[in-house]
């Protein structure tokens, strides 16, 4: 008799055959003990947390953690409840009302989690007779969401504003709305949108919206943190920007914004905010007061920048081939699967965790060592992950003799 | 689904789908309305991904990912896109 989890048989097979040897195992990290933002206790090892899209650092920010304090005291630990039943508190408001003003934006909704965020808006905001243009490095809340939706789904090559352009001309003919979907900084190899261009390419076609998820972008981008669309000088023509709170705002939640009158309609629409549970009282007070250190944070942007281009060239200097431009994700390329697992587990035993992003999550089917950088990673923090690479490289037998020679690290 | 290559626009549609195909077929199977993208063909999401935009751009046509979970070999994807060329170039 066929067992209900033989279908599961090929991916069985694929673990157990990455990690099948009782080494580290990338799936299954569990922190004893979380020490900072920026280390942890992991197997009885003190390491240093470079893959945690904390970018500003404030998951333990004082005021946040107060506020947080605060909230769960007044209001208790849950809220047991959709955000249409029992399950908006004056909280709740108070976050949209700071998110619509910090943004820009007349209208915001806050959302359970960001992949909720996503799956609400992409499956409602569209219908049958619409289209979705979307980038084909999209995350994968994004495909979920639009697949969960009726709208038909057109991808465009990924950060090609003329394939892009392409694909409009063909459907400008076609009734419907078409909704253009992008990220401000896209999440595999931290590469951005070239946001001027699209935005060029929306304005030559009619009935044609702009969505950006600002996931990996809100708080890093943009003088006051407000992402691409700040850094480049066109919120105006982003009609909807989707983000979360569990990057550098530091908690969980997700939300969008928007000046269309008729915004607050998806709250009636959207099932997966109508059919889950509000967030907690405590997590809506920490991400409210995390918003206010997003805005304020110019220095720690300035911090997360200058670790990003440290550790972006540094890594370069040793031969590595990276991902993408200078930014808070520096992705490393692993030349195949089996090196990289490899490699990941040096990095762990060399007291560095990064992301292991494997094919078919990742963009060109690379095998990434994702670091991703946080404002309060010290300069010697930094200087000893790229002292790691070298030498997990080193062991490894990867990186060109020449090139170890010429930067070899003092 | 079976196809019905009696007309000459669904010749022609065969005709480019199988051309198109060629360039993407490493794994230098004879290529038939039974051959399979996954099984016989080897290709990931990247792959399909660039092989319908390969077969939009020769036929000026728009694809929706939409058609693509009911396509599993060549003979559904030459009926699936002769109805979109109908639908787009009359």
């Amino acid at each position: 008799m066929a067992d209900l989890f033989d279908r599961f048989e090929s991916l069985r097979a694929r673990r157990d055959g990455l990690v099948g040897d009782g080494g580290h195992d990338p799936f299954q990290v569990e922190m004893d003990e979380v020490l900072s933002q920026t280390e942890a206790m992991i197997g009885g090892r003190r390491t240093i947390l470079a893959g945690t899209n904390n970018y500003l650092g404030l998951t333990f920010a004082p005021e946040s953690l107060k506020a947080a304090h605060d909230a769960l005291d007044a209001a208790g630990t849950g809220t047991t409840g959709s955000r249409v039943a029992n399950g908006t508190y004056s909280g709740h408001k108070a976050l949209e009302q700071a998110l619509s003003s910090f943004l820009g934006k007349e209208h915001a909704i806050v959302f359970s989690t960001g992949y909720l965020a996503n799956l609400s808006v992409l499956s409602t905001l569209v219908g049958p007779d619409d289209y979705i243009l979307m980038d084909a490095d999209c995350h994968a809340s994004i495909y979920d969401g639009v697949r969960m939706g009726d709208a038909q789904i057109i991808r465009f090559k990924h950060n090609d504003a003329a394939d892009l352009d392409k694909r409009l001309a063909r459907l400008a003919k076609k009734p419907g709305n078409k909704l253009i979907v992008i990220e401000g900084i896209y999440s595999m190899l931290g590469d951005k949108a070239p946001l001027d261009e699209i935005v060029a390419v929306k304005k030559k076609y009619d009935d044609v919206y702009l969505l950006s998820d600002e996931a990996h972008s809100l708080g890093v981008l943009g003088r006051y943190g407000r992402g691409l669309p700040e850094e480049a000088g066109l919120e105006d023509d982003v009609d909807f920007i989707v983000g979360t709170f569990s990057k550098s705002v530091g908690t969980v939640g997700g939300f969008c914004v928007s000046n269309h009158p008729q915004f607050d309609l998806l709250r009636l629409a959207c099932r997966p905010y109508i059919f889950t549970a509000s967030l907690p009282p405590s997590v809506v007070a920490s991400a409210k007061a995390s918003l206010e250190l997003v805005e304020k944070g110019g220095a720690l942007r300035k911090r997360l920048m200058r670790n990003a281009e440290r550790l972006h060239s540094g890594l370069t200097a040793l031969g590595f081939t990276l991902g993408g431009d200078v930014s808070p994700v520096v992705a490393v390329v692993a030349p195949d699967v089996e090196i990289g697992v490899a490699f990941w587990r040096g990095l762990m035993d060399g007291g560095i965790y990064v992301n292991l992003a494997l094919p078919p999550a990742t963009p060109q089917n690379f095998t990434l060592l994702r670091c991703s950088l946080c404002a309060a990673h010290t300069t010697e923090q930094v200087d000893r992950i790229i002292e790691v690479f070298a030498e997990v490289a080193d062991s490894l037998g990867i990186l060109p003799k020449q090139s170890k020679k010429k930067t070899a690290l003092g | 689904m079976s196809a019905e290559p009696s007309d000459g626009a669904s010749q022609d549609v065969r005709a480019v789908v199988l051309e198109v195909l060629q360039t993407f077929n490493k794994t230098g199977v004879t290529l038939g309305d039974g051959t399979r993208f996954t099984e016989d063909l080897n290709f990931d999401s990247l792959l399909v991904m660039e092989f319908i935009a390969a077969l939009e751009d020769r036929l000026d046509i728009s694809v929706p990912l939409n058609v693509l979970p009911d396509v599993e070999t060549v003979g559904q994807l030459v009926v699936a896109t002769e109805q979109i060329v109908r639908e787009e170039h009359g």
